[in-house]
């Protein structure tokens, strides 16, 4: 048969493998995940207080593991391909720092110790806040560059604002609960933070993974992706709206995670041969994967909760991260 | 006529580019756009596929102004090649050529005509033994030949290319003009900017002549492409003739 047919049977039957594959990891990782406890291992059985631990703690956690990673991956998978640049995340639109404000905020301001639901909440505000600004600096027509612009600018300020509010807190202990949820955590959650942050961030993803063959035809340049029926302004709109929707809320119940949404598509990429649409539902599970993997890692290894999970995913980024730099210079020098 | 450009006026930055320009492309023919480095060809090409805003003049496609069309009709109709060839991601040649079929597309997945297209495209520019490489590891002229593929699997009744010969060797870049004659015998129009005078001459049917924004020529080839127009259009003397019964235009000296 033709040449075009063969390679579009060869390609479906990679991308099925990697995402069965990929499937098969969040599957495994998340049940791992609701087995592990410092109630003991295994998944617990019978009524009651076994009953409790699993679906009020461990299932939450295990839950929003997957959520945020997936989050997180997924969006910076879809602004590596709308910028066109592999170094693009999700912080780069100021969301993150703009949850992080708002609850930094609420800490600050004592509102959080007054209902259990305040934190998570200021972090959507501060997102939604960091999110409307963006997108009135960048303008109605203007391009991918004037969006970096303008993210890096709210990302300042409102990086600024913590560092701001950290100096002026009277309270050492506000200060100390500032810096923890800063660093990013799985623990404690509930059941009532996944209703809350989980509608919105499952949203969020289905509008980032409906912009797979727009930013395939971005991979000619915004001329050639116009000429192909590519609606730019909306398109730009949608990544914007997805990522604050699913990074914001990620980043209100979670706090920060480094590094997930910059390596996830990276390491993806090659393996469903560089397409952009592709690589939306591959860095999905992959980051689903990667954080659900850190967070058993941790309760692992550090039950007393002494390392944070953004730290960890930091930890394990920043080398990765450099031996990719390391094998980009090898592949570029002669 | 199927591509109409009627007194296209645009500014960019605050300076004329393009000052009551009008291109008529008509179905059948390939039509040149030549002028020296700055004239507005591309300003022209791009209007003419509906990605400029206009603020004077109009541009009708078969009668309907472009902004009436919906953005995957006008996708359809209209198939674009701009003059940059940058593919920001290592893609196989043959998803480059695909995506070409993004406006046909119906479901999720490529049917059974958009890779019958796909497989044409490729084997009309010479690249199906190319289909499964990276791009980022072709030639320039390799690439250049996957480009107009895409455009060419667009299959769209008007394409319109910037530079297309670029960078191409003799005999892909008069394969391609082969094509775009085949294109035009089956009743499409075909709009392209061009350096090559001698190619102008030997395929083009229309001329259309820019200098500093305004139309300084329009007709047909043998008409435009006389060494008085050009000589002062171009600022060179030139000279024209028949090699080995093919018509030449040749670029002899710059005027003092």
């Amino acid at each position: 048969m033709s040449t075009a047919t063969n390679m579009w049977s060869r390609i479906k039957a990679a991308d099925a493998r990697l995402f069965v594959l990929l499937g098969g990891g969040v599957l495994a990782l998340a049940l791992l995940s609701l087995m592990i406890g410092p109630a003991g291992f295994g998944l617990p059985r019978g009524e009651g207080t076994a009953q409790l631990i699993l679906t009020e703690i461990r299932l939450p956690r295990t839950l929003l593991a997957a959520l945020t990673g997936a989050a997180l991956a997924l969006s910076g998978a879809a602004l590596q391909g709308y910028l066109r640049n592999p170094l693009a995340e999700p912080g780069i639109i100021g969301v993150s720092s703009g949850a992080g404000l708002g609850a930094v905020l609420v800490i600050h301001s004592g509102i959080s110790a007054t209902f259990a639901l305040a934190l998570p909440l200021g972090g959507l505000v501060g997102a939604a806040v960091a999110t409307l600004v963006v997108l009135a600096l960048a303008g109605e027509r203007g391009g991918a560059l004037t969006l970096i612009l303008a993210g890096v600018a709210v990302s300042s300020v409102a990086t600024a604002l913590i560092s701001l509010v950290l100096s002026l807190s009277a309270n050492p202990f506000a200060a100390v609960e500032i810096i923890f949820w800063l660093l990013g955590s799985l623990a404690d959650r509930s059941m009532t933070h996944v209703w809350l942050a989980g509608p919105l961030m499952l949203a969020g993803m289905a509008v980032l993974l409906m912009l797979g063959p727009s930013l395939d035809a971005m991979t000619l340049g915004e001329d050639a992706a116009r000429n192909l029926g590519v609606d730019l302004a909306r398109v730009r709109y949608l990544i914007v709206a997805g990522t604050a929707l699913s990074v914001g809320a990620a980043t209100a119940i979670v706090g920060t995670i480094a590094f997930v949404g910059l390596v996830v598509p990276h390491v993806l990429r090659p393996l469903v041969r560089h397409a952009p649409s592709r690589l939306l539902p591959a860095s999905l599970l992959g980051g689903a994967a990667l954080v659900l993997a850190s967070d058993i890692t941790l309760r692992i290894f550090t039950p007393g909760g002494e390392l944070r999970l953004g730290v960890l995913t930091a930890l394990l980024g920043a080398p990765f991260f450099l031996w990719l730099v390391l094998r980009t210079r090898a592949e570029l020098e002669p | 006529m199927m591509l109409d450009a009627r007194d296209v006026t645009v500014h960019l930055a605050g300076q004329p580019i393009l000052v009551g320009a009008s291109c008529q492309a008509q179905a059948g023919r390939i039509t040149a756009i030549i002028g020296p480095n700055g004239a507005g060809k591309s300003t022209l090409l791009r209007a003419m596929a509906g990605l400029l805003p206009l603020e004077v003049g109009s541009v009708d496609f078969e009668g309907r102004a472009l902004h009436a069309l919906e953005r995957t009709e006008l996708a359809r109709s209209i198939a674009y090649l701009p003059q940059e060839r940058t593919v920001h991601w290592p893609l196989a040649v043959e998803r480059v050529v695909a995506l070409g079929r993004l406006p046909h597309r119906t479901g999720m997945m490529p049917d059974a005509r958009d890779r019958i297209a796909v497989d044409a495209a490729m084997q009309t520019m010479d690249v199906s033994s190319l289909a499964h490489r990276p791009v980022s590891q072709l030639s320039g002229g390799e690439r250049a030949r996957v480009l107009v593929a895409r455009a060419l699997a667009q299959e769209s009744r008007a394409l319109i290319a910037d530079e297309p010969t670029a960078g191409l060797d003799p005999a892909h870049a008069l394969g391609l003009f082969a094509t775009f004659r085949q294109l035009a015998a089956e009743g499409r129009a075909v709009v392209v900017a061009l350096h090559d005078l001698t190619l102008a001459a030997r395929f083009c049917h229309h001329v259309v002549l820019l200098v500093a924004g305004r139309v300084a020529a329009s007709g047909p080839a043998a008409d435009v492409l006389q060494p008085g127009t050009l000589s002062a259009a171009f600022n060179v003397t030139i000279a024209n003739g028949l090699v080995a019964d093919v018509p030449v235009v040749v670029a002899v000296a710059p005027l003092p």
